[in-house]
């Protein structure tokens, strides 16, 4: 029962008590600290109810991934963790920056090398007497394949079906070939005016979009958008007609922590941001306790609402007109759920408005549980090179919202200076 | 394969056909890879460079205007010494690298231009003498002649790599510039950088940007683009480089018809991220339609009235 990301700040301390406990001397929380400022450096966590049980420390050189360090509690060995931390690092840090993941063991360490070799790694070498007591090191590496990390594809797509679904809303189906598939929680870039039949530079830029449905890896997949059209770019694509063509960049950015099998969270999605969460609860949805509250101005405006319906979920509805649901916003409802909830707070995943994700940040900090929100930016490109999308980080400086996000810990953000 | 020789010589600089990427809209280059082939292109040029690290603006950062955008990023880069290390090591052997430089002082610009020199992956220079959006530095250089030259000269004494001076459009006139740039010792010159432009939001009564002004971008500057590379082609020897709102190959084949030697490819890489190969395979097509054996033949081949 665990989750794994990236360290945040308050990890480091418990961090360095698990290491002194696995591995005396080693790390303490303020070379920890210094470890995790570094620029190249990437710490992982496995989080569970109980702390974290198990870290791994690497950092980037050129193209490979260096893994300094797997520690996993005692009483949690042989049970996955380590295994899972390798994974994850594959999957955070992947090509064309990061080709291989290099590691080395101690020569007579067997149960080590079975979980690397369990995880794809082979033997590439052997430095005799590298330990300080004379035992031989044996070197490991990973290769991580093009696809294996799902590479984002850029491709012309046709369009299946595109409806208006109330309100301003749609539902759009394009076709993908070759879709390397989708974490919940990414998107991708959508050119809003041009199509392969039209030539048009007004609106110039791709908008991004949340991935709704359709994140299963396929020769040719059906991916599922729901947008509002609410501007220039999302009215001309809601114009566009089945068979024809849109350019599609993705899928892009990062994904939700998952929510832990047996463990529980609570979703708060608020107007387009709805369409981020779906595949996170349905992922949930049955293993474990998975608490929705959507809200949007007035019925017409609830996306997906009968999907989330539908699914093995508590779920919330909330309307500023009161047409249904709860009349109020998404708020109203969070802080009355949070107080129903017995035992301590679940993980609240939130996506809408700036406003609305600020509000559940300092709910959740007032009791004294994790939020994850998926944040929005303005962005030209959706992988990294136009800078547009940066987000102020409370450890300062600023995060690009495209590589780096767009899901973020809310504590991690200053709120006060997001665009 | 067509038979068109798609070579160009800019200033010194090989290229295996006349397509670059502008600095700024092609990262350092790897972040391509996962799109296309970073051979099938002439080069590119990397985010411009400074002597240390640095941050960027704080958001809004961009915006999207009629048939462009505006930007007010700030040189946000990671430092010469992170690039020769980290990145220029990620890319293929035969990728041509030119590095860009941009400092506060024109001592930066020289340092920065003998360092990247000796590295054997670079295969020239560009002088950022006109970003329009950072406080000082820049476009200062850019629109003061007197300034100009003394940044151009400075730099070349510290390079031996083929240089070229990226202009700003934001002076009176441009062929002046880039005569001094080519009495300073340039090997090329390369423009135009983003036009400096705002945008107001009437709702909230704030400019759009953090910094009030940007620079804009795409096919919104293109026949501005076209003008100037045509009045500087006409007033120096040395090989322009045309840069401004390229999305389609007739787009740049426009460039080369006004005396461009090369073009580069900018804000279309962040819309298309294959749009500089299609760019390259396109005025490959054209050129053959045209019955031209070299790409060459295209430079300067505008038909312009006899009046002119």
């Amino acid at each position: 029962m665990w989750t794994i990301d990236r360290a945040r700040e308050g990890d480091l301390a418990p961090l360095a008590r698990l290491h002194e406990a696995v591995r005396p001397g080693r790390w303490s929380t303020d070379a920890l600290r210094a470890e995790w400022l570094r620029s190249d450096a990437i710490i992982l966590v496995a989080r569970g109810a109980a702390g974290a049980p198990g870290v791994l420390i690497a950092r980037r050189v050129l193209d490979e991934l260096h893994v300094h360090d797997v520690a996993v509690a005692t009483e949690l060995r042989r049970r996955g963790v380590g295994g899972e931390l390798l994974d994850a690092l594959a999957a955070v840090a992947g090509p064309p920056e990061v080709r291989r993941i290099l590691l080395e063991l101690r020569a007579g360490h067997a149960a080590a090398l079975g979980l690397y070799a369990g995880h794809g790694f082979v033997v590439v070498g052997r430095r005799p007497r590298y330990y300080p007591d004379g035992e031989d090191a044996i070197l490991m590496t990973r290769t991580i394949e093009s696809g294996q990390s799902g590479l984002p594809l850029r491709v012309d797509v046709p369009v299946v079906e595109n409806r208006a679904e109330g309100g301003a809303n749609h539902r759009l189906v394009v076709r993908v070939p070759d879709w390397p598939g989708a974490e919940p929680g990414q998107f991708v870039m959508l050119s809003a005016g041009a199509r392969t039949d039209v030539e048009r530079t007004d609106p110039l830029l791709p908008r991004p979009m949340a991935v709704y449905r359709g994140h299963a890896k396929a020769a040719a997949a059906e991916i599922e958008i729901l947008y509002k059209a609410s501007g220039r770019g999302t009215r001309l694509l809601a114009e566009t007609l089945p068979g024809q063509q849109l350019r599609m960049l993705g899928p892009l950015g990062g994904a939700f922590p998952p929510i832990p099998r047996a463990g529980a969270a609570i979703l708060v999605g608020g107007g387009t941001g709805i369409a981020s969460l779906y595949e996170l609860a349905s992922r949930a949805a049955g293993a474990a306790v998975v608490h929705v509250v959507l809200g949007a101005r007035g019925e017409s405006d609830l996306m997906g609402v009968e999907d989330f319906a539908s699914l093995d979920v508590d779920l919330h509805v909330a309307t500023e007109d009161g047409s249904r649901g709860q009349r109020g916003v998404v708020t109203d409802v969070l802080g009355p759920l949070l107080d129903r909830i017995a035992g301590p707070a679940p993980t609240i995943y939130a996506c809408g408005p700036t406003p609305m994700m600020h509000a559940c940040a300092r709910i959740a900090k007032a009791a004294d549980t994790r939020c994850v929100v998926s944040l929005e930016n303005n962005m030209a490109c959706g992988f990294g090179v136009c800078l547009g999308c940066a987000v102020p980080m409370t450890a300062g400086g600023y995060s690009l919202l495209c590589r780096a996000g767009p899901v973020y810990d809310a504590g991690d953000v200053v709120w006060e200076r997001l665009s | 394969m067509s038979a068109v020789d798609m070579r160009v010589d800019l200033g010194g600089i090989e290229l295996k056909n006349p397509v670059l990427t502008a600095s700024g809209t092609f990262g350092y280059g790897s972040e391509f890879a996962p799109f296309m082939d970073l051979c099938e292109i002439g080069g590119f040029v990397a985010k411009s460079l400074t002597l240390e690290p640095r941050s960027g603006n704080p958001p809004p950062r961009i915006a999207e205007t009629p048939s462009g955008m505006l930007n007010a990023i700030s040189i946000e880069n990671i430092g010469v010494e992170a690039f020769l290390e980290e990145r220029l090591p990620l890319l293929p052997e035969e990728v041509v690298v030119i590095a860009s430089c941009f400092g506060t002082e024109v001592a930066d610009y020289a340092k920065l231009a003998a360092r990247l020199s000796e590295s054997p992956r670079v295969a020239g220079i560009e002088i950022n003498a006109s970003c329009p959006h950072v406080k000082s530095g820049g476009i200062e250089f850019g629109q003061d002649p007197g300034l100009l030259r003394e940044l151009v000269v400075a730099v070349r004494e510290a390079t031996p790599k083929p240089l070229l001076a990226k202009l700003s459009p934001n002076v009176t006139r441009i062929a002046d510039m880039a005569r001094v740039c080519e009495a300073a010792g340039a090997d090329g010159i390369s423009l135009i950088n983003a036009v400096q432009a705002m945008e107001v939001d009437v709702e909230t009564r704030r400019p759009v940007l953090w910094n009030v002004l940007g620079g804009l971008s795409g096919p919104a500057i293109r026949p501005i683009a076209l003008s100037m590379v045509w009045q500087v082609a006409r007033a120096v020897r040395i090989p322009v480089c045309g840069i401004g709102g390229i999305l389609t190959p007739e787009d740049a084949v426009k460039f080369l018809l006004c005396g461009a030697t090369a073009v580069q490819v900018g804000t279309a890489n962040y819309i298309n991220p294959i749009a500089s190969g299609e760019v390259a395979r396109g005025i490959e097509a054209y050129a053959a339609r045209h019955g031209f054996a070299r790409v060459s033949e295209l430079i300067g081949a505008l038909e312009l009235p006899e009046r002119l």
